[in-house]
């Protein structure tokens, strides 16, 4: 059967044809232009308002080594963004499509990722450094409870301390699981990791129920002799931050203890970092530890709400806080994590920098519960 | 007044060293400190091994009240913003946490942030991803969507004034419940002294939901 059109009806067509075209074309060239604006960024932002007001340098005196705080590490790096076309012309770019941070805690580089293990998803968030997107990235079917810190080596196994599962969690840099590790399980014995560390095939762990730091060889695959420190040089009570320096001398930060203690490979304790107390130098909390390759030692005092640098010897060189009407500090800085230049070659961190000297190296900091999860570091060692 | 009396304690102890710990202590200062340490020593709060010298199961916590009867020099390269010489005494607050207050957002106060130190999964349970589920009462920044339904309480927020579903802040209070600068806090259900020996270290039993009912009206 065929339909017979009025003529009245198919100029309405044409008409209705023609302003198709015409909203058609309006639609594509708002669109384009909508991506422009989201491009340039004049859409709506994120929540999280600038927290700092330029790079800021400890100590103040000019003296060095000094630390340039340059502020936020996820504004430097590339900007993920999967929204889509329609909703970015909407609405603007969005998080859609990345995972922001929660808690972050420790961290690792591993496979051109920043690893960060999270409390608030209990699982590892990897940044994808070249792209800036990022994921939840542990096996979904072996997936950690309370994961604190993460280690990486050189043959591409990542290792997890979960303090709740009172396991190790060991997986390929994809984020599979291979197995999980734990000295004392055979014999019943309690166990809570709270720190890791890989260094020349040993996998040092704190271990926060024992109080004392295991060893396991990677090549033997078994448990070796813990170090305990002996009596001379201090008890150590809860061992939640792990660092190796440029010399192999193990850095131990004890939370309760509030000090770090300092182990040479030959297995010789050395005079420890800092003492308890809220003087300079002295720490309250110190949670986590990172070295640098200058062989600058930083920790992370949650108690303090700032970081303490020393240098080798353990003397103090300055402490890294909040400074008002400038920055607005950490609230609960947590992981450490040391890293080359060109382990952060596709950050920004040349316009962040543009204001001070060119660092030698850079530490991230991750606060647990402050406005910005992860805080770029520079460190400038030598120079005018 | 509580407070002067713990630190006049704490000065005796170390003033007077260990072999008289209590020396010119008054009774009633004796008793507050005998209620304060038993409840933590011998307690997960207590890290003390045996033989440790008098103090050592405060000092986990109370470092700054150990360190505050001695001064410190200021030096050339004394960070900018920081005293020269320690504060005296500070109840709930160690010297530099700072209050992160956000009008309208949830955060916490300098009381949880104590806890917080130690209770993020680390040294002690996390009370921010699993036991409590407090996330987002503790991330600086998160805005509570409408109507959620909390997992558990929140900490870091103002206590409510709406009378048909709470109590007065002045009748919580007069049951032992702290609302430090009027919010809740953790020390608001929890006594970390534990000085009524409650599991959970609860300030008041919730048995029928007795805690619970100090605040809500239900």
């Amino acid at each position: 059967m065929r339909l017979r059109v009025h003529p009245k009806t198919r100029k309405s067509h044409r008409r209705d044809a023609g302003a198709t075209l015409v909203s058609g074309c309006t639609v594509i060239i708002l669109l384009i232009a909508g991506c422009l604006v989201g491009a340039v960024g004049c859409g709506p932002q994120g929540e999280t308002g600038k927290t700092i007001r330029g790079p800021l340098c400890f100590p103040s005196d000019g003296s060095r080594p000094q630390v340039w705080v340059y502020g936020g590490l996820q504004a430097a790096l590339p900007q993920y963004d999967a929204t889509p076309l329609i909703d970015r012309f909407l609405y603007g770019p969005s998080d859609y499509g990345k995972t922001g941070l929660r808690n972050p805690q420790g961290m690792a580089l591993a496979g051109g990722r920043l690893l960060v293990c999270d409390q608030g998803y209990q699982n590892v968030v990897a940044i994808d450094l070249p792209t800036g997107k990022s994921m939840l990235w542990c096996d979904a079917d072996h997936q950690p409870r309370c994961p604190v810190d993460v280690a990486a080596d050189q043959d591409g196994r990542v290792y997890v301390a979960d303090t709740t599962s009172r396991l190790v969690y060991v997986y390929d840099l994809n984020g599979m699981f291979i197995e999980d590790l734990a000295p004392t399980r055979e014999a019943g014995g309690h166990f809570r990791p709270c720190a890791v560390r890989v260094d020349r095939g040993i996998l040092y762990v704190g271990d926060l129920a024992n109080r004392r730091i295991e060893r396991y060889s990677l090549a033997e695959r078994r448990w070796l002799e813990p170090l305990t420190p002996p009596a001379d040089r201090g008890r150590l009570i809860a061992p939640t931050g792990l660092a190796l320096a440029p010399d192999g001398v193990l850095l131990i930060a004890d939370a309760v203890g509030g000090t770090v203690l300092r182990v040479t490979p030959e297995g010789r304790w050395l005079q420890p970092i800092g003492r308890p107390g809220r003087g300079p130098g002295e720490m309250v909390r110190p949670k986590q530890i990172c070295c640098t390759d200058t062989g600058l030692v930083f920790v992370s005092d949650a108690a303090r709400q700032s970081v303490l640098v020393f240098d080798q010897e353990g003397h103090w060189i300055t402490e890294i806080h909040e400074r008002a009407g400038e920055w607005s500090g950490w609230t609960l800085p947590m992981g450490l994590l040391a890293v080359r230049p060109d382990q952060l070659a596709t950050a920004k961190k040349g316009d962040q920098a543009r204001k001070g000297p060119q660092p030698s190296s850079y530490v991230i900091v991750s606060d647990s519960l402050g406005p910005e999860s992860l805080t770029l570091l520079g460190v400038v060692v030598q120079g005018p | 007044m509580r407070g002067l009396a713990v630190s006049g304690m704490v000065l005796a102890m170390f003033v007077g060293g260990s072999a008289a710990p209590d020396r010119g202590v008054p009774d009633a200062a004796r008793d507050v400190i005998g209620s304060h340490t038993r409840g933590v020593v011998g307690s997960v709060h207590d890290f003390a091994g045996r033989g440790s010298p008098p103090g050592e199961a405060c000092r986990t916590c109370h470092v700054p009240h150990i360190q505050a009867i001695r001064l410190i020099a200021p030096t050339a390269t004394q960070p900018a913003g920081r005293p020269a010489t320690q504060p005296a005494y500070e109840m709930y607050r160690m010297e530099g946490q700072r209050k992160v207050f956000v009008p309208n957002r949830y955060t916490p106060g300098p009381t949880s942030l104590i806890c917080l130190g130690c209770h993020d999964g680390t040294i002690a349970t996390s009370t921010i991803g699993s036991s409590h589920a407090m996330l987002a009462g503790v991330r600086e920044g998160f805005k509570m969507p409408d109507r959620a339904v909390w997992r558990d309480h929140p900490i870091g927020v103002r206590y409510p004034s709406d009378p048909r579903e709470y109590h007065p802040a002045s009748f919580v209070q007069a049951r032992g419940i702290r609302l430090p600068d009027g919010r809740i806090e953790c020390v608001s259900c929890h006594d970390p002294h534990n000085e009524t020996g409650l599991a959970n270290m609860l300030v008041t039993s919730n048995r029928r939901s007795g805690l619970c009912l100090t605040c809500h009206i239900k």
